[in-house]
């Protein structure tokens, strides 16, 4: 029992030791190799955020359970907030050739704080109402609609 | 636990996870109730019970550290949201945990444990990307991606320097 409760007592000081040990932080390898993929993100959402300013307004497809319920030409669509016949939790609003999440029911409400999308590619997810808002760009498909 | 441990030790055994797991459960529910910075992309949080976590593997073994993670998820379960928070909190939690498990069983170089945080919140969050996009069948979430990176890099960094900070507090769970 003593051989146990020692092995425990090192287990505590090799803790305490890895913690001290390793809190330098030189730029080795390791430390290039995150500040390549910190950069590398936020070249990509550098980019992404140039090009939704140019883009047009796309067409917002609403998905429950992975299977398309809506899709709704934003640039034609007036101003409304409405709801889609599987999942009455889930409200949406259109504003502006924008739409949102609106009136939810789901804990922490992510899906609404994500705010309007208007262009190619935005998301929006409610994961507890298994429900996602995707705008696609607004391509071949405008013929089906009129 | 084996048998051959003398019923203190397993007291103190539990007692110690129990306090570790009211901790992680308290870190969380705090962390709940700060208001969402604006400028901050939705989703992006803190994650301050994985300093627990962290503590846990770091200070008492990978067993613990799994348990802490099962415990804390199941917690989730009960309180906010159902099964999915569930899985969504476990799958997180779990990945985070088995990244770390690897960088500290690196043998040839010892990685600096700042950036096992980050590799963990990283870890955690692309976790719980790739679950989402499995349960909404939908790889639109994908999108996400950068910010969740750039957002784990942050709070990874931020909980490792917490999990210093507060070795000295903690330090104290060994002495009783």
């Amino acid at each position: 029992m003593n051989k146990k409760s020692n092995c425990k007592v090192n287990q505590l000081d090799k803790g305490e030791e890895l913690v001290k040990n390793r809190f330098d932080f030189h730029p080795r390898t390791e430390f290039w190799l995150i500040f390549g993929v910190v950069v590398l993100c936020a070249g990509i959402l550098l980019w992404r955020g140039n090009k939704e300013k140019a883009a047009p307004i796309g067409i917002a497809v609403i998905s429950y359970d992975g299977e398309v319920q809506m899709r709704i030409d934003l640039s034609s669509e007036q101003d409304k907030t409405f709801t889609f016949e599987k999942n009455p939790k889930v409200q949406f609003e259109i504003q502006d050739h924008a739409i949102r999440f609106v009136h939810v029911e789901c804990p922490d409400k992510l899906c609404e704080k994500s705010g309007f999308l208007r262009v190619e590619n935005q998301t929006a997810v409610c994961l507890p109402n298994r429900t996602t808002l995707t705008i696609q760009g607004s391509g071949g498909d405008i013929d089906a609609f009129v | 636990m084996s048998s051959k441990q003398s019923n203190a030790e397993r007291i103190q055994w539990i007692t110690k996870m129990a306090l570790l797991l009211a901790l992680a459960i308290l870190l969380n529910i705090v962390e709940n109730m700060i208001p969402a910075i604006p400028t901050l992309p939705p989703g992006v949080k803190l994650g301050l019970s994985n300093v627990v976590v962290m503590y846990c593997l770091f200070f008492l073994g990978k067993k613990e550290a799994l348990m802490l993670a099962f415990l804390k998820s199941g917690f989730v379960l009960l309180a906010r949201g159902g099964p999915i928070a569930f899985l969504m909190s476990f799958s997180g939690g779990l990945c985070s945990i088995l990244i770390m498990i690897f960088l500290l069983s690196l043998k040839k170089r010892s990685v600096s444990y700042i950036i096992i945080s980050i590799c963990a919140a990283v870890a955690h969050n692309a976790a719980q990307l790739l679950v989402s996009a499995l349960l909404l069948q939908n790889g639109m979430v994908f999108y996400y991606l950068p910010v969740l990176i750039l957002s784990g890099v942050g709070m990874g960094f931020l909980t490792g320097i917490t999990l210093r900070v507060l070795i000295p507090a903690l330090g104290r769970l060994k002495r009783q």
